[in-house]
């Protein structure tokens, strides 16, 4: 009984040594398991977080890298190594910075955006502010050489050129606009026949100098050097001669350096836009300027650009109509007033009472000015009237558009602004060939007579440009 | 004075007797006939932005609008002209159906303007329909036209002269075939 | 009886069992392998409900990871987009072809849409309070910034590139960082929900790890335990075997040592002389000759016993008539039954067919039968012997049953099966001083099943044993199948 007691112990003891095994290697696995699982996990996460920030890091770079012009630009004015150092490690603290800054460049936003007084960003913003580039600035020009000839004694046929002209536009804001002409010109300058200057030697006029702001359809308000809104010729056509259908303006709108008798350029302020009127499209301007150099003989330009030489201004209203009912159409009156004070002479209220009517279409145009320039120096009690007009009437017929003009200006010999002028009259005659769209051949033929003087006729063959 | 009579004459008959002198509205009677818009045409609607107020335009007013005429909306918003490429039938319908000009016209007319101040900013250009709608669509003051399948929810279409594109009468169709 | 044994469990196991141990040793009664058995499935099913918890535990690692993985491409997907939308919109800057900045004012809006999804997704994931301001805070950021770029974006397509720069520096930066502090404190909250539920994972998978060392440490207690029962079991029976066999031999001795004493004693007066007639001397040698007789037939009986032990004992079966052998043995067992004054009543069936089986063994088997209902008649002396064809109970055959009834002490109902056992002798009987080697009836019951019949017992206590044997009818003439007695014999 003892043998079969000890037997049956030792198997037990061999079942005990074989569970204890299992036993004892369950928890080991089951632990490996365990720890395994988590061993995952935790290092992955980790990698994950460590990937977006790399990525943030990343981005931040790129668009310090390949942001809008401005970054470009902005990374050669400043000193390298500020803007890398941002963009590449978060922890950077530039010199003098605060956090805002790495909070910048963490957004990866261009290095200009932080309002703050630290140097590298200041100098930045200005940079920004002042780029170039940013500015759209569009410089048109425009252009003409022309061959002309006349039976005017002392002139020659001559090749010339015309006015350089720089048509400089720039959208400074939303809501401003600069306007601005510069022109080349060659030329003596001829004012109230008095010729200042040499011939052909080149000369640079700012005629136009504007700043525009625009409210709304019906408030405009520009500053600066303008054309004088008399009649329509004046602010319809400025110094282009390729954007006019003859080669010359009519001598009642010539421009004061050429003769003109009109004050076709202001410096002063005006304001103009639409009242509202339904379908009859009712227009205003409204201006206030220094008006025109009154002393003669002449010191300097007959436009007073810096400095006038009465406290009196010029003031200038215009009213136009563009009905809807007839399309194209444009009919209008201004009415201008200053005090003109010539050198030894009583002072002169000058009225310049214009009106228009004028039809453009696609195939044909029509244009009729008449004015009146009247002269009253005060205290004597005389006027002295100068009546205008002109008509010009062109169709268009395919590239070709022949044109008809009839002008006509009668000033009084005692005249005391400006006699010289005298009576001129006469047709003029002409084919305007549109070679491209930005290329046209002008030939004209004027006849022009005189009070007093023979007549004359001249031939001018003009090619007017744009570019 | 005589010369000047018999030349002003002369224009005035000339003019008289030119077709393209007509009072208002000069675009009354479109090139299609009746018979005609009933076969493969298409209306072109004008479409804004879904925040614009205005809801009509008379054809004199949208042909102020396109041409800089007026800059601004009546909610005060710059008026922004979306235009096609020059050689798109889109363009080709509006520029003689509204604003009466070729090509070249219009682009005298648009320098001119820019010349003198009075056109603020030139019209965009873009080559597609599905341009047109985003930046109408994308920008408060835009206005540009489509055809009437190129039209979705994104923008907004215009009643011209108090017709919508789908009604009789409406006036600006596009042709499906090239010819113009 | 159970005093008895518990006495001799008592001499076996002299240790204190403790109350678990009492009761698997009364377990260990029964076969070990079913105890076996209910551990395994204690065991299994205690299993299943850890492996259940293994694979929640895993599953939540699973949902958690993928969940990281998706949360952390999602916030990423936010950033980049929002960047995106910005970086679109000044590159519109880059170009004054209306149609190149249309593009870009599309692909800004694109990515817009996209942030706007993203941020719609995260506030409705948001299930705690902090998430769903934040979701809230991030919108409304997002909102303030796209008008922001709407009118930066109308600007450059205006061609007001002055008017879109300045107000992108001035109103779009400052709404830009916001929203990007926005999405900083998204992924803050996300590494923090993360951290916990890491924590978490971390916990159930050492309460795991501890339930299943608990489960396996129970299990292999229980295994353990199972074991000792099973060994103990069969200790058990060995030593109760070993008590069978002890009995046997005191069995045998006794019996042996009554004739061999009567032997003894005659053998010593005979050879003493003291016995000098003839009558006597006739006397003691039928006594000399009844004892050795009996011995020589406990020997055979016991070798007989032995040999049947072998698996490979056959009987030769033949036709035979049970009327026949049934005499014959009533005549041998006549000295017997006659000398104690019993009466047997023979009651045999007229036209009892041949049974198939030897009439050697069938002689044996009624031997022992009648032997057997002598020894424990009692007080009674009637003993009846009857020979029936009955209807067998397996299959349509009939069958001969030759039934030996007593009146005798009968036997207890939870000794009937085990009576047959070899060597086994109920404690009633050795009480009662009646002696025997406890093979009778498992010779019998091997003999009878080697010829493809049995015994069966019906028996109540006091009221006497009816021991009946089955026997096949003989199918055919001469049949002699050889069968092998180990088709119904138990070991």
């Amino acid at each position: 009984m003892r043998a079969i007691h000890v037997r049956g112990m030792a198997q037990a003891a061999q079942i005990f040594a074989l569970s204890l095994v299992t036993l004892l290697s369950g928890p080991l696995v089951f632990g490996q398991q365990a720890s395994d699982e988590s061993a995952i996990d935790k290092p992955t996460l980790q990698l994950l977080l460590a990937r977006i920030s790399e990525l943030e890091t990343r981005v931040a770079q790129l668009e310090a890298e390949k942001g809008p012009a401005d970054a470009a630009r902005l990374s050669e004015a400043l000193p390298r190594t500020s803007l890398t150092l941002r963009a590449d490690n978060r922890q950077t603290v530039l010199p003098g910075s605060a956090g805002p800054n790495t909070v910048y460049s963490e957004s990866g936003q261009m290095p200009s955006a932080s309002p703050e007084p630290e140097q590298p960003q200041a100098d930045s913003a200005m940079a920004e502010r002042m780029d170039m580039s940013k500015t759209l600035l569009r410089i048109r020009g425009f252009g003409d050489v022309s061959l002309h000839g006349d039976t005017q004694k002392g002139d020659t046929t001559t090749f010339s050129l015309g006015q350089l002209d720089l048509f400089i536009s720039s959208d400074v804001s939303d809501r401003f606009k600069f306007l601005g002409e510069i022109v080349f010109e060659a030329g003596p300058s001829s004012y109230f026949g008095v010729v200042q200057g040499q011939e052909n030697e080149y000369n640079v006029d700012v005629e136009r100098y504007l700043m525009q702001y625009t409210y709304n359809d019906y408030l405009n308000v520009s500053a600066g050097r303008g054309h004088t809104a008399i009649g329509y010729y004046n602010t319809a056509y400025h110094h282009s001669s390729w954007l006019q259908t003859t080669t010359d303006r009519p001598f009642l709108f010539s421009f004061e350096d050429h003769g003109g008798i009109l004050p076709i350029h202001n410096v002063g302020v005006s304001a103009s836009g639409l009242i509202p009127s339904g379908r009859l499209g009712l227009h205003y301007v409204a201006e206030v300027g220094n008006g025109r150099e009154s002393r003669t003989p002449l010191v300097s330009s007959p436009v007073q650009n810096e400095v006038s030489d009465l406290n009196h201004k010029a003031f200038n209203l215009a009213l136009f109509v563009r009905p809807e009912a007839l399309r194209g159409l444009q009919t209008g009156i201004s009415v201008y007033r200053d005090l003109l004070a010539p050198l030894n002479a009583p002072t002169i209220n000058e009225t310049i009472i214009a009106a228009h009517a004028v039809l453009i279409r696609p195939k044909y145009e029509w244009l009729t000015e008449v004015l009146l320039d009247r002269h009253a120096p005060t205290g004597t009690g005389n006027a002295f009237n100068t009546p205008g007009f002109y008509t010009l009437a062109s169709r268009q017929l395919g590239s070709f558009r022949p044109y008809v003009r009839y002008q006509y200006v009668n000033v009084a010999k005692n005249e005391p602004v400006f006699p010289d002028v005298g009576l001129r009259y006469g047709p003029s005659i002409g084919l305007r060939y549109d070679a491209t769209e930005s290329v046209a051949l002008k030939l004209q033929y004027d006849h022009t007579s005189m009070r007093g003087q023979p007549g004359f006729s001249g031939l001018d063959m003009q090619l007017g440009f744009t570019f | 004075m005589r010369l000047l009579t018999a030349i002003i004459t002369a224009l005035t008959l000339a003019t008289a007797l030119d077709s393209d002198f007509a009072f208002a509205p000069p675009a009354s009677g479109s090139v299609l006939s009746s018979a005609d818009r009933s076969a493969t045409s298409e209306p072109l609607a004008i479409v804004v932005n879904q925040s614009n107020p205005t809801d009509n335009l008379s054809l004199a007013e949208l042909r102020r609008v396109l041409l800089g005429g007026r800059n601004y909306w009546s909610n005060g918003r710059r008026i922004t002209v979306v235009m096609r490429d020059p050689d798109d039938l889109e363009r080709k319908v509006i520029l003689r159906e509204v604003c009466g000009m070729t090509e070249e016209q219009l682009k005298n007319h648009i320098l001119r303007g820019l010349f003198t101040g009075e056109i603020l900013v030139s019209p965009k250009i873009l080559s597609s329909p599905a341009g047109v709608r985003k930046f109408v669509f994308n920008v408060p003051g835009g206005i540009g036209y489509l055809r009437l399948s190129d039209v979705d929810s994104s923008v907004k279409i215009l009643r011209i002269d108090q017709l919508l594109p789908e009604d009789k009468g409406y006036k600006l169709r596009i042709r499906s075939q090239a010819a113009d | 009886m159970k005093a008895d044994t518990s006495k001799k469990r008592k001499v076996w196991s002299p240790y204190h069992l403790p109350f678990l141990v009492r009761h698997l040793a009364a377990g260990s009664r029964y076969d070990g392998i079913f105890l076996l058995l209910i551990v395994s499935s204690i065991v299994a099913t205690v299993a299943v409900f850890v492996i259940r918890d293994l694979q929640a535990s895993n599953m939540e690692a699973q949902i958690m990871y993928t969940g990281a993985v998706r949360g952390l491409q999602r916030i990423g997907e936010l950033q980049y987009d929002t960047q995106e939308t910005r970086r679109a919109t000044l590159y519109a800057l880059t170009t004054s072809d209306s149609n190149l900045q249309v593009e870009y004012a599309d692909q800004s809006r694109a990515a817009d849409l996209r942030v706007r999804n993203g941020i719609a997704e995260y506030a409705l994931q948001a299930n705690i309070a902090s998430k769903v301001k934040l979701a809230s805070r991030l919108n409304l950021d997002w909102t303030h910034y796209l008008h922001i770029r709407d009118e930066v974006l109308a600007s450059i397509l205006e061609g007001s590139t002055r008017e879109a720069v300045s107000l992108d520096l001035t109103g779009g930066v400052p709404a830009f960082e916001r929203v990007r502090q926005d999405l900083n404190e998204v992924k803050r909250l996300y590494e923090q929900d993360a951290a916990e539920r890491l924590n978490n994972l971390v916990a159930s998978s050492h309460r795991s790890m501890w339930r299943l060392l608990a489960i396996l440490i129970f299990t292999f207690l229980l295994s353990l335990a199972a074991v000792w029962v099973i060994q103990r079991g069969r200790m058990l029976s060995t030593i109760h075997l070993a008590k069978l066999q002890m009995e046997f031999v005191a069995s045998v001795s006794h019996e042996l040592r009554t004739p061999l004493a009567v032997l003894s004693s005659a053998s010593d007066n005979l050879a003493d002389g003291l016995i000098h007639e003839e009558s006597a001397l006739r006397r003691y040698g039928a006594v000399l000759q009844h004892q050795s007789r009996k011995m020589t037939a406990l020997v055979d009986q016991i070798l007989l016993f032995a040999s049947t032990e072998d698996r490979r004992n056959r009987y030769i079966l033949h036709p035979v008539d049970v009327a026949q052998v049934l005499d014959s043995v009533l005549e041998s067992t006549a000295e017997l039954t006659k000398k104690d004054g019993f009466i047997i009543d023979r009651d045999i069936q007229p036209g009892l067919p041949l049974v198939s089986g030897d009439p050697l063994g069938i002689s044996q088997c009624l031997q022992n039968l009648i032997s057997n209902a002598v020894k424990y008649s009692g007080d009674e002396r009637r003993i009846a012997v009857r020979g029936t064809l009955e209807r067998s109970d397996r299959g349509s055959d009939h069958e001969v049953q030759i039934s030996v009834i007593d009146k005798g002490i009968g036997i207890d109902r939870s000794e009937l099966t085990r009576i047959f056992e070899p060597f086994y002798r109920s404690p009633r009987v050795n009480g009662l001083q009646i002696y025997g080697t406890g093979l009778g009836l498992s010779l019998a019951k091997r003999i009878a099943e080697s010829m493809g019949g049995r015994i069966t017992v019906n028996s109540g206590l006091s009221t006497g044993s009816t021991f009946v044997l089955h026997l096949l009818t003989a199918k055919e003439e001469g049949q002699s199948t050889a069968s092998e007695g180990v088709q119904h014999a138990r070991q």
